[in-house]
């Protein structure tokens, strides 16, 4: 069932409707939270947070062109609002920051694998601007359409796009030094 | 770095993704052939593209924290008007008490790389969110395991595949869920569907045989009816329902979302029960994932140009580099092995 239909069955009133939405979305919000860099504790409440309201506001909340697109949007807000009013949070917590600090030399075995060429893409991604590394995970890693994010960043889908350009035209650059 | 503008760029992407038309795919795949700076591009988009990973679906958690939500919810209904963060709440709050029940309706994400250059086996999970409890089945590469079920059903499964069978088996619907391809002989009870999961797709059945191969990183989930009758569902939607017949194959694409219906011959598709490795006009992009899933190694395409070629062909069961050997005697390919990884190159001929 697609989320339209489910949406207007929560409108209806239906809870496992609303039930089948927190489950297919919690993971994806879960890994946007911890990308965001708040610890899993507040992504919880983050996340719970925005399911209530969307429970509670049910009949009258607008989703303007998707569901991903306002939960994602919800969430990026309230993201925001916390490391607004604590600013200690926008620290990464500690096992990501552990990552960053492997060395940039690579094994020639290290190449070998998909996980590694995760990894190393993963630290091309962390070297981004924040706006640019935000914009591509959005895109890459969560699967949001260009003019999904122009929603959820208030942006427009073209300034998406160029982000996306520049971050590949970086990749591939760096790419050249480890190959 | 030679200049490749951003549309281009997106064109690629979009490729990578499944979202292009099938008029920008043919330019696409054009250009890959004709333009050097446009297919380096394209296999450093591919390579980045195919790092990306699957985002943990850790059921269990997401379930604790839909029973915290619920407990939540269902304070904040019980107390009639309840409000939170300024929100009043005016329902009736009779109807909120339900139990959550399992979620059967619900297929793990998947993340589906359509062209994708670097195959590695992701463990990715096709099992369905909630916390109903499976048994669990697993192939390894290269095997195959012939798996009998409590109905006298017997499931051959391919290799790297897994079959999960609901502890609810045969109490009035006999479900399974499968990642990869297997082969069912269905035991006949009418009065118990058996039903194959497969994503977006279920295919129920009373009695019969059929093949359903929905590999996770393939952009394909494939049908195939030898004997009596299979229904086929999309999306739980019914006015999507397909019935086939015996010697016609379904082929749902999941980057379109579309099924289509055809004709198949019965060794092309079921000849891996016989061990035998079956190409049939495969893309190369798919018949390295074969290969790869074959032998159990990783299986790397160097030559994007390869992507246009189609291969056919059927072995008996031999060693991998004899396969090869054969492959290349019609096709300008040639392998190597990096580690235990084997890389591929060449171009159409």
């Amino acid at each position: 069932m697609d989320d339209i239909e489910l949406l207007s069955q929560v409108k209806a009133d239906d809870r496992e409707a609303f039930n089948s939405l927190f489950l297919k979305y919690h993971p994806l919000l879960s890994d946007f939270c911890r990308f965001l860099g708040i610890n899993s504790d507040d992504g919880e409440d983050v996340i719970a947070d925005v399911f209530l309201d969307l429970w509670v506001k049910r009949e009258r909340v607008l989703i303007h062109s998707s569901l991903k697109s306002y939960l994602y949007g919800a969430v990026k807000n309230r993201v925001y609002t916390l490391k607004g009013k604590n600013q200690k949070m926008q620290l990464l917590p500690e096992e990501f920051a552990s990552d960053k600090a492997i060395s940039d030399h690579l094994r020639p075995d290290e190449m070998l694998f998909r996980k590694d060429r995760r990894l190393i893409i993963e630290r091309f991604v962390d070297e981004l601007p924040e706006q640019g590394r935000l914009i591509f995970m959005m895109n890459w890693q969560h699967q949001l359409d260009y003019q999904e994010i122009a929603e959820i960043l208030n942006i427009s889908p073209n300034t998406v796009k160029t982000h996306i350009y520049r971050s590949v035209n970086y990749f591939r650059k760096r790419l050249l030094f480890v190959k | 770095m030679a200049y490749m503008d951003e549309h281009h760029y997106l064109l690629i992407i979009g490729y990578l993704e499944g979202k292009i038309t099938e008029e920008e795919t043919q330019y696409l795949l054009q250009k890959v052939q004709t333009d050097k700076e446009f297919s380096d591009a394209f296999e450093d988009i591919a390579e980045i593209w195919s790092a990306r990973k699957a985002i943990p679906n850790n059921s269990s958690k997401a379930n604790d924290a839909l029973a915290r939500l619920n407990k939540k919810i269902d304070s904040l209904e019980a107390s009639g008007s309840a409000s939170k963060n300024g929100l009043v709440e005016t329902r009736h709050p009779i109807t909120i008490i339900r139990k959550l029940r399992p979620i059967l309706t619900v297929a793990a994400s998947i993340l589906v790389l359509a062209g994708a250059f670097w195959l590695y086996k992701a463990k990715l999970s096709n099992k369905p969110a909630g916390t109903l409890t499976m048994t669990e089945k697993h192939t390894a590469p290269g095997e195959k395991k012939k798996i009998d079920l409590p109905d006298g059903t017997v499931v051959t499964l391919n290799a790297s595949s897994s079959l999960y069978i609901a502890n609810t088996f045969g109490d009035d619907k006999r479900e399974v869920y499968l990642d990869g391809e297997a082969f069912f002989d269905v035991k006949r009870d009418p009065q118990k569907p058996f039903i194959v999961h497969t994503g977006k797709i279920a295919t129920q059945v009373l009695g019969t045989h059929f093949n359903v191969s929905a590999y996770q990183n393939d952009s394909n989930i494939t049908v195939s009816l030898v004997q009596g009758k299979v229904q086929v569902d999309m999306n739980n939607d019914p006015s999507k329902r397909i019935i086939l017949d015996p010697g016609k194959q379904m082929t749902y694409s999941k980057a379109n979302h579309q099924a289509h219906v055809t004709d198949f011959i019965a060794e092309d598709i079921t000849g891996w029960k016989e061990n035998k490795l079956v190409f049939n006009y495969d893309s190369w992009p798919d018949a390295a994932k074969k290969l790869s899933r074959w032998y159990g190694i990783p299986v790397q395409l160097r030559d994007s140009t390869l992507l246009r070629c189609k291969l056919k062909g059927t072995f008996d069961n031999i060693p991998l580099a004899k396969v090869m050997e054969q492959i290349k005697m019609v096709a300008d390919v040639s392998w190597q092995m990096q580690g235990n990884k084997m890389i591929i190159s060449g171009k159409c001929n």
